[in-house]
């Protein structure tokens, strides 16, 4: 004996259970961080939680037998589905280093123009994954946050963008974790003149540039401000003689001192007698931008 | 061997008996040699009895609703084991009642029919909604008889009704079930259902094959493809999954729009149409603190309440530019010069405005430019069926209409994700090779990018941020304040309500405003 069960409520349901599940396992799993900034957490967990009352409430349905149902326009659905089972985010290894080397040579294209434009944005060169969103851009909005910070501090009292970071010296070098990076980036670019001569140690992978010589290499960070979609790589250059030992997107803790360097027409900093020592990926591989 | 059974539906008097004697006359049942009729309802057109005993057709007489229950089919296999069963159902009964009933596993539901007369059809449509539509949405095939004072006209609307409800299913307009195409089709058992899902599989099968094939192709050809996909991917997800959180809040106001409308202030006003209702219409999105991915639905629910659409559009339109989280944005993405962001503000307020006067002015109203008929499909309290009454059924209509309203819109999204994860990673290096000092080319190249690159409207700010090294900006603005205007998604989303020429003209409209707006701004930068 057999009854005819209401396909579409089916579908649905195993819909709503997938996308929930995978959410759930982007969020237990940390993958999320891959994906989307934690300040959607939140948002996140009541999807979810939504999404799970949405399929109980469908499951009375099922007993209301229906004819004729499309179910063939849910088959949409199978693209996210199965493209979050077929290409999981396994991190910048895998995932951006793709966008990242295609993009380096798009990056340079634009440092060239860079160069003979004349807007005080482009001091930064960098590789970026969206390239179009690429140089300047968020960093310079922290930046210019800082600066205009200090221009009034100095009013106050004759400051120095590196004091702000001076609680975080240790043996006289400057610790950077990730929680501080983007400020310090930010600073670095705007007041080189604070830092030059200052050590500094931090976190980074190794990206590189097809106009950097054969010892340089931009040790960076991704960022993020809203989703994967914006992820841009943002670094300083350094030089090492071991830069031939290091591969794409390698993570390293690099500490280095602080010099000027001129690139394409601009003065930007540089990593100074560098030592590398192997870093251990973190658990949150980007540095997400948190001012809003 | 399969047991068919089909069922023929309708209201009294819409000619179910007559379809069903023209149907057992016809040659179409020539092949089976047992066959069951049961009629539940007692029709004005009397069956030859003497006719049918000749068929050896025996008639089972189903008098109440209740006596719809498991053990009607199992009787029927016990007493007669059919290999045809022909039901008159009743039109005012549940038909999800009988569909769902235990049958023997060899039984298949083949077709429903629905039979209407043509001249009454609109009027009981709209008394008895609740009652008809699950007869056509489990419908295969819709019958219109007595058409023939029907003009042309009539007929295309009749039908369209009945798409609007089921899309799938096929009207007809015949009063000869013998010779008519599509019935033949239905009912010959060479185009059974089990035959065309047949076909389907094997479709499948192939298909999948092909593009195992062509991936495997990709990967040996093109040793990064793999990767680039995986970013392509992660971009799609995670565009989709910022929008989940902002989705579902839509779908939540929404449906809470469709159900509780006639509560709202914000609709009355809106829903006055003076003039003074567009400066409500434009200040409306600060109260809606939610990405534009959100309004979507928002909008699509307004329009099916029938708010006027020049302050509906000018509602839309402005809404990403008061809204207080782009606010916030512009903020922070231009820090040292926050009056970008009252630029930023008082340009899609005059935008937004504007085009809801000019829409006015050309007299456009809402069902011009909705697609199909509004009121089958926004969620009424009828369509959905409720369990409690009060304030509790109310939750519940909420609940389930977002429900519905989420299936709805995640279609759309998806569609507009994966656009514009796809055109994200392609377009860059080609666009930049377009990028000069000409301001007129910045603005088409904005315009682009308006359409094609603004992945939410919180996150604009910043990706014309990174504009700032090769264009001026005033373009920039432009792509700032145009992006959730002509974002490709949003057009996408939306065209589940407006049609599509509508949607073009209004992406026509915001650029010739834009043009203007900013065209005369850069006058004073």
């Amino acid at each position: 004996m057999g009854r005819k069960k209401n396909m579409e409520a089916i579908v649905q349901i195993f819909i709503l259970i997938a996308i929930a599940c995978l959410l759930i396992y982007a969020m237990v799993s940390k993958e999320v961080n891959y994906y989307v900034h934690p300040r959607f957490y939140v948002g996140i967990w009541t999807s979810i939680i939504i999404l799970i009352l949405f399929a109980v409430s469908l499951i009375a349905k099922i007993k209301k037998a229906r004819h004729n149902v499309n179910i063939r326009h849910y088959i949409i659905f199978a693209i996210p589905l199965l493209g979050a089972l077929l290409f999981p985010a396994t991190g910048v290894n895998s995932k951006d280093m793709t966008i990242a080397n295609s993009d380096i040579v798009a990056s340079n294209s634009e440092t060239d123009t860079n160069t003979i434009d004349n807007t005080n944005t482009d001091r930064y060169y960098d590789e970026n994954i969206t390239s179009e969103k690429s140089p300047t851009d968020i960093i310079d909005a922290t930046a210019s946050t800082q600066q205009s910070e200090g221009e009034n501090d100095e009013v106050e009292e004759t400051s120095n963008a590196y004091e702000k970071y001076s609680q975080y010296e240790v043996d006289g070098v400057l610790v950077i974790n990730d929680d501080i990076f983007a400020d310090w980036y930010g600073d670095v670019y705007d007041n080189l003149d604070d830092f030059v001569g200052k050590k500094c140690k931090y976190l980074a992978q190794v990206y590189s540039m097809e106009d950097f010589k054969a010892n340089q290499f931009l040790a960076g960070r991704y960022f993020m401000v809203c989703c994967a979609a914006d992820l841009v790589g943002y670094g300083i250059v350094c030089e090492s003689d071991i830069r031939s030992e290091l591969t794409d997107d390698e993570w390293i803790t690099v500490t280095g001192t602080i010099s000027e360097y001129e690139y394409n027409g601009y003065m930007v900093p540089i990593l100074k007698d560098v030592t590398i020592t192997d870093g251990e990926a973190p658990e949150v591989e980007y540095i997400y931008y948190n001012n809003y | 061997m399969a047991t068919y059974i089909d069922i023929i539906t309708g209201l009294l008097e819409s000619g179910k008996t007559t379809v069903i004697n023209e149907l057992l006359q016809s040659d179409y049942l020539e092949e089976f040699e047992k066959i069951i009729l049961v009629i539940c309802e007692e029709g004005f057109t009397e069956y030859d009895e003497k006719k049918l005993e000749e068929m050896n057709i025996e008639i089972l007489t189903v008098e109440n609703e209740s006596d719809v229950n498991d053990d009607l089919f199992i009787k029927i296999e016990d007493e007669y084991s059919p290999d045809y069963i022909l039901v008159e159902y009743n039109g005012t009964w549940n038909i999800s009642e009988i569909l769902g009933l235990k049958t023997p596993f060899e039984y298949k539901f083949r077709n429903v029919v629905f039979v209407s007369e043509s001249g009454n059809f609109r009027n009981q449509l709209s008394n008895m909604a609740t009652v008809m539509q699950p007869h056509i949405l489990n419908s295969d095939i819709v019958i219109f008889n007595r058409f023939e004072k029907l003009h042309q006209g009539m007929q295309k609307k009749l039908t369209r009704d009945i798409k609007n409800i089921n899309p799938r299913t096929s009207v007809t307009f015949t009063n000869k079930i013998e010779t008519d195409k599509i019935l033949k089709e239905r009912f010959l058992t060479v185009n059974n259902p089990e035959n065309t899902s047949m076909i389907l599989k094997i479709n499948l099968k192939i298909g999948i094959f092909l593009a195992f094939c062509f991936s495997l192709f990709l990967i040996i050809e093109f040793p990064n493809a793999y990767r680039h996909t995986q970013s392509m991917v992660t971009v799609f997800l995670s565009i989709l999954m910022q929008s989940i959180p902002f989705i579902l809040l839509g779908a939540f106001i929404s449906a809470g729009i469709q159900i509780f409308a006639s509560t709202g202030w914000i609709m009355k006003q809106i829903s006055k149409g003076s003039w003074y209702s567009f400066v409500i219409a434009s200040a409306a999105g600060l109260f809606m603190p939610i990405c534009d991915c959100g309004m979507v639905p928002i909008i699509s629910g307004l329009l099916k309440k029938e708010t006027p659409l020049p302050q509906t559009i000018t509602f839309w339109l402005s809404s990403s530019a008061v809204s207080p989280i782009v606010i916030i944005s512009m903020l922070y993405a231009f820090p040292e010069q926050p009056y970008l962001a009252v630029v930023r503000v008082v340009a899609g307020l005059i935008i937004g405005i504007m085009a809801g006067i000019i829409l006015k002015l050309m007299k456009l109203e809402t069902k011009d430019v909705t697609k199909g008929n509004r009121r089958t499909m926004s969620i009424g309290k009828d369509v959905l069926e409720l369990k409690y009454d009060g304030t509790k059924g109310k939750i519940e209509a909420v609940f389930a209409g977002a429900q519905v309203e989420f299936f709805r819109v995640a279609e759309y999204v998806i569609v507009g994700a994966l656009i514009s994860a796809v055109l994200q990673t392609i377009m860059p290096q080609t666009m930049k090779s377009f990028i000069g000092n000409n301001i007129i080319i910045q603005f088409v190249v904005m315009t682009v990018a308006a359409m094609l690159m603004s992945t939410c409207s919180t996150s604009n700010a910043f990706i014309g941020r990174s504009f700032s090294n090769n264009f001026s900006t005033v373009p920039i603005l432009s792509f700032i304040v145009m992006g959730p205007m002509l974002d490709l998604k949003n057009m996408v989303m939306l065209s589940e309500i407006l049609k599509k020429r509508f949607l073009l003209f209004l992406a026509t409209l915001v650029i010739i405003e834009s043009a203007i707006v900013f065209g005369t701004l850069s006058f004073f930068v």
